[in-house]
């Protein structure tokens, strides 16, 4: 296996597709998404153990490849043993590998009352073709047929029993549990996956994913374990679930969705009997059993179990001291089970603060309680009729049975449910799919329901219990639910595919934010002049953005998934754009709360994006800065040029004077052409609620003008400013430069209150007389207290803006008019009037 | 937590090595090595409990421990064999679901990693009986008549 090591795994992370859990529906989803050319990253909570190296029934496999030992309950009246894998390739790893198709009559009943769509056997049908040409689905070599499997066929025959020959999922036939036969998702779509580009990361577990209006915005996920232990969050576009039945709703109820999710767990709960015959069969040795009585289907099933020594112990220890004797006779035993279609009912509920705590609960119905007697008594006049001399039934306080009469008599003495030893290898129907609102988790997709982004796509999808071993089943309907999400998302973004269809010319970072908005849109309407007509444009855009505005804006544009904390999707970003041009955008002006966001975004982040571009050929890269890095002007009448010494404001300042930096290095490096242009405050269509506060403040008076109101403020409308990052990408003189980009001239703080204020009383918004009035000591006050905030790591914004509101800030835009015949168009007044007017456009309130 | 894993574990370990079946024969330095081989496989498992299910069993193993006391005189673990056996008899028959099953899991666990120790598993093969009556072996594996 070639996974993705877990020490490599950064503290965030970005992804186009991320699917939780390896398993059957798992890897189906990864290998269907990866080959179409999604990027693809596959978290599995289990080691990767290579399981050609160790037989799925070991004692050293309970111990790595099945969740809590073996030993996770289904707790109710009589507790069921659930066993399900905890490792790299799921349940598939552990289970018989038998084989189902969906039964005709489910087809009806889930149409009818799920109310699921598109789902015929007309379309699963080539979906379980294919499946089965992946997985070597077959019948055994009659000569590998087991012993214990032919005296079981004899028997059902004696009793004129329909019965059925199971395939399964299996090469070379042979013994199933020989390492490496079993056609396992390790063996067959998870390197499909890989080889097609996708990532896996084993020992990590989805904790929590935290979400907002619908959409997923990260994944929480602890990796590794004991002192290597520690927590990671994933961004990603699109999240699949494929944890299993029992899993997939703990997760999804930790994480507060919970409407119909958990509550209609459905299971097949069996019991078995052991069985000791007058040859020996060395069952021990011998393949699966592949047998299985179809007469009572599907209240009923029978066939054969797995055996070894170990496993006849456990069932005799049931009853110890009355079975234990048979042990001398295991070479003459073998293992049958008995099981229903569960008509109960069963929950999974995540207990809040215990990481690993699932308790699940079934309730077997009184049906269940009748079909596992009748199906044991049964089990047992098949097993004498097959030449059994005694039959060991997992009752605990039960007798040997000599004789089929013995067996017949389960049915007329009392046997309570709780002297029955259940067990269950399938789980199944937790987050059931399908269009009825009042059963269904999801769509009849595994779309989950009130998310755009989520998706289930494992055996918790499948509406009721099948009566019959669910991998077949799990793995159709992922492939079709994965086709279908294809289907629906090639209108959407696909940052490879894309990349592959067309080379981009020009790349923006930054792309849903304020500024990259407008240039996107100002593209997209070739408002930047004849050179960037027609031209082809990729955006970036983390997975927690909201790209419908740029699908609005600009919907030519094709847009990529990434964060510039993650290389890895920089890389993807860039990729087939030798040539083109780079405008970056992006930047944190406000962090939420602490000042290390600073570097991590606008240093570290630049620092990935600069090597992405010198490793992908971009040609030049136009990066955005700020005044900050210069900090305010040391006298009311002063103005920056290109020439004006570092001295950076605060964190924010540090933060992107040290970005100029980096540039100016890959500028010596000579792999990249860099322009760097300086905007101040800018203003303009899609701004922010932050700066419609600043017009709020202004009508109602409580924009503090601090001082005099004559300290100076250069500003930038949007449009002004994409006029020069235009020319700043095309221009050859520009190469290895810097610019201000500012409209014609700084304008005095009283001027530019006035201005909105009038601009605001023109469309109607009745104004505060005067602004409010505070002396310049308030604002250095502010100064101070956003200093010692910033000097412990905190950062509030409105204490940080205050701070400089009686400081002068002016620039000369005289070298950009000079050196790019930068000539900025609109003034102070239309462009407060232009961010006014689409304010009230787009439903912000003033 | 330490002290009271350490004690959880040696109270299954008693448990275990008082449950480790006489069949098959092992020579003692073979039986000494599976003992501890199958104790640790029996703690790892109960360690590997779901979390909500390893406090409470671990409570149950004190009780088992300490219950011993009020017939004997002495917790569990400082019981003579005849009498831990009667104790570990006692509990599998009582008619609380609990203690029964408290002790069935760690039977069913011994029993498992016991009879599919290899130790065990070759003696086993060494030992096999032929049948009554002297029947055929029809198979001696899969596939070979």
């Amino acid at each position: 296996m070639s996974a993705l090591a877990t020490a490599s795994l950064p503290s965030e992370l970005t992804t186009e597709v991320l699917v939780i859990g390896s398993g059957a529906g798992g890897a189906a989803t990864a290998m269907a998404l990866a080959e179409e050319g999604y990027e693809v990253l596959v978290l599995e909570e289990g080691p990767d153990t290579d399981t050609t190296r160790i037989a799925s029934n070991s004692i050293a496999a309970i111990g790595k490849l099945y969740r809590n030992g073996g030993m996770t309950p289904m707790l109710g009246t009589q507790s069921i043993a659930f066993v399900e894998g905890r490792c790299v390739g799921g349940s598939t790893e552990i289970n018989s590998g038998f084989w189902h198709r969906v039964p005709p009559e489910a087809y009806d009943r889930w149409r009818t009352e799920a109310l699921l769509a598109d789902f015929t056997p007309e379309i699963m049908e080539p979906y379980f073709d294919r499946l089965e040409r992946d997985l070597s689905v077959s019948f055994m070599r009659p000569e590998d047929i087991p012993r214990s499997s032919e005296l079981f066929r004899a028997g059902i025959e004696r009793m004129g029993w329909q019965y059925v020959e199971v395939p399964r999922c299996q090469r070379d036939a042979g013994n199933q549990f020989a390492p490496g036969a079993k056609q396992s998702m390790q063996r067959t779509y998870i390197p499909r996956a890989l080889a097609a580009g996708a990532r896996l990361v084993a020992d990590a577990k989805a904790t929590a994913l935290t979400h907002e209006s619908g959409r997923v915005r990260s994944v929480e996920v602890v990796v590794g374990s004991g002192p290597a232990r520690r927590r990671c969050s994933i961004r990603a576009e699109k999240v699949f679930l494929a944890c299993g039945a029992i899993q997939t709703p703990a997760l999804l109820r930790r994480s507060g969705i919970t409407r119909n999710v958990g509550d209609s767990l459905q299971t097949h709960p069996m019991i078995k009997a052991a069985a000791l015959f007058d040859d020996e069969i060395e069952a021990h040795d011998a393949a699966l059993p592949v047998y299985q009585v179809k007469q009572f289907w599907p209240n009923i099933t029978m066939g054969g179990a797995v055996f070894t020594p170990g496993f006849l112990a456990m069932l005799l220890a049931e009853s110890w001291d009355a079975y234990g004797h048979a042990m001398r006779d295991w070479n003459r035993m073998a293992l049958y089970y008995a099981g229903t279609r569960g008509m109960g009912h069963g929950t999974v509920r995540a207990i809040r603060g215990v990481e690993d705590g699932v308790v699940i609960r079934y309730r077997l119905s009184q049906a269940d309680h009748h079909h596992l007697r009748l199906g044991l008594s049964r089990l047992t006049e098949v097993l004498f009729a097959a030449g059994a001399t005694a039959v060991y039934p997992a009752l605990s306080g039960a007798p040997i049975l000599r004789s089929a009469e013995q067996g017949r008599g389960l049915l007329t003495q009392p046997l309570p449910l709780t002297s029955m030893g259940l067990s269950t290898v399938h789980a199944f129907s937790s987050c059931p799919m399908g269009e009825n609102p009042d059963r269904c988790a999801t769509d009849s997709f595994g779309k989950v329901r009130g998310f755009r982004n989520l998706w289930i796509n494992d055996a918790s999808l499948i509406p009721d219990s099948p009566g019959l071993n669910p991998q077949g089943t799990t793995m159709a309907i992922a492939l079709r639910n994965a086709e279908r999400f294809m289907d629906g998302d090639r209108r959407a973004i696909s940052p490879a595919r894309r990349a592959s269809a067309a080379r981009p010319e020009l790349l923006v970072t930054g792309a849903p934010g304020w500024l990259g908005t407008r240039l996107v849109e100002m593209l997209e309407q070739g408002a930047l002049g004849p050179a960037f007509r027609g031209k082809t444009v990729r955006c970036l855009v983390r997975p927690s953005d909201d790209e419908s505005v740029i699908r609005r804006v600009a919907p030519g544009a094709d847009l990529a998934a990434g964060d510039l904390g993650d290389a890895r999707s920089l890389d993807a970003f860039c990729r087939g754009a030798e040539g083109a041009t780079l405008v970056h955008v992006a930047g944190l002006v406000h962090p939420a709360r602490f000042t290390r966001d600073f570097a991590r975004v606008n240093v570290e982040g630049t620092r990935n994006l600069l090597a992405a571009a010198e490793r992908t050929g971009v040609r030049r890269v136009v990066v955005v800065s700020s005044n900050s890095p210069v900090g305010c002007n040391p006298s009311p009448g002063h103005v920056f040029d290109e020439r004006s010494p570092y001295d950076p404001y605060m964190g924010y300042g540090r933060s992107k004077a040290a970005m100029e930096r980096l540039v100016h290095e890959a500028q010596e490096r000579g792999r990249i052409e860099t322009v760097i242009v300086r905007p101040p405050w800018f203003y303009g269509p899609h701004q922010p609620p932050r700066q419609t506060l600043f017009f709020t403040m202004i009508k109602n008076g409580r924009f503090p003008v601090l001082g005099d109101g004559t300290q100076r403020r250069s500003m930038a409308y949007v449009d002004n400013i994409c006029q020069g990052l235009a020319l700043a990408a095309e221009s050859p003189r520009a190469n290895g430069e810097t610019y201000w980009i500012a409209d014609e001239r700084p304008y005095s703080i009283d001027e530019i209150v006035t201005t909105v204020s009038e601009v605001l009383e023109s469309f109607g918004f009745r104004c505060a007389p005067a602004p409010l009035r505070l002396p310049a000591v308030v604002g250095e006050t502010a100064r101070v207290v956003d200093g010692l905030l910033q000097a412990v790591g905190l950062y509030h914004q409105k204490i940080h803006v205050l701070g400089e509101m009686h400081r002068s800030i002016a620039c000369s835009i005289a070298k950009a008019q000079a050196e790019l015949g930068y000539a900025p168009r609109v003034s102070l007044r239309a462009g407060m009037a232009a961010s006014v007017e689409w304010c009230l456009a787009n439903g912000q309130q003033i | 937590m330490t002290w009271f894993r350490r004690q959880r574990d040696a109270i299954i370990t008693a448990i275990v090595v008082d449950l480790l079946p006489a069949h098959p024969a092992l020579d003692p330095a073979d039986r000494d090595a599976v003992a501890a081989d199958v104790v640790a496989f029996v703690v790892a498992q109960v360690r590997g409990l779901p979390e909500f299910l390893r406090l409470p069993y671990g409570a149950a193993s004190f009780a088992f421990d300490g219950l011993a006391i009020l017939r004997w005189g002495r917790p569990f673990r400082m019981l003579d064999v005849a009498r831990r056996q009667a104790y570990v008899a006692l509990w599998t028959g009582s008619a609380l679901g609990a203690t029964r099953n408290f002790i069935k899991l760690v039977r069913s666990c011994t029993l498992l990693a016991y009879y599919d120790h290899p130790t065990v598993r070759a003696r086993l093969e060494e030992s096999v009986t032929p049948a009554a009556g002297g029947a055929a072996v029809i198979r001696s594996r899969a596939g070979s008549a």
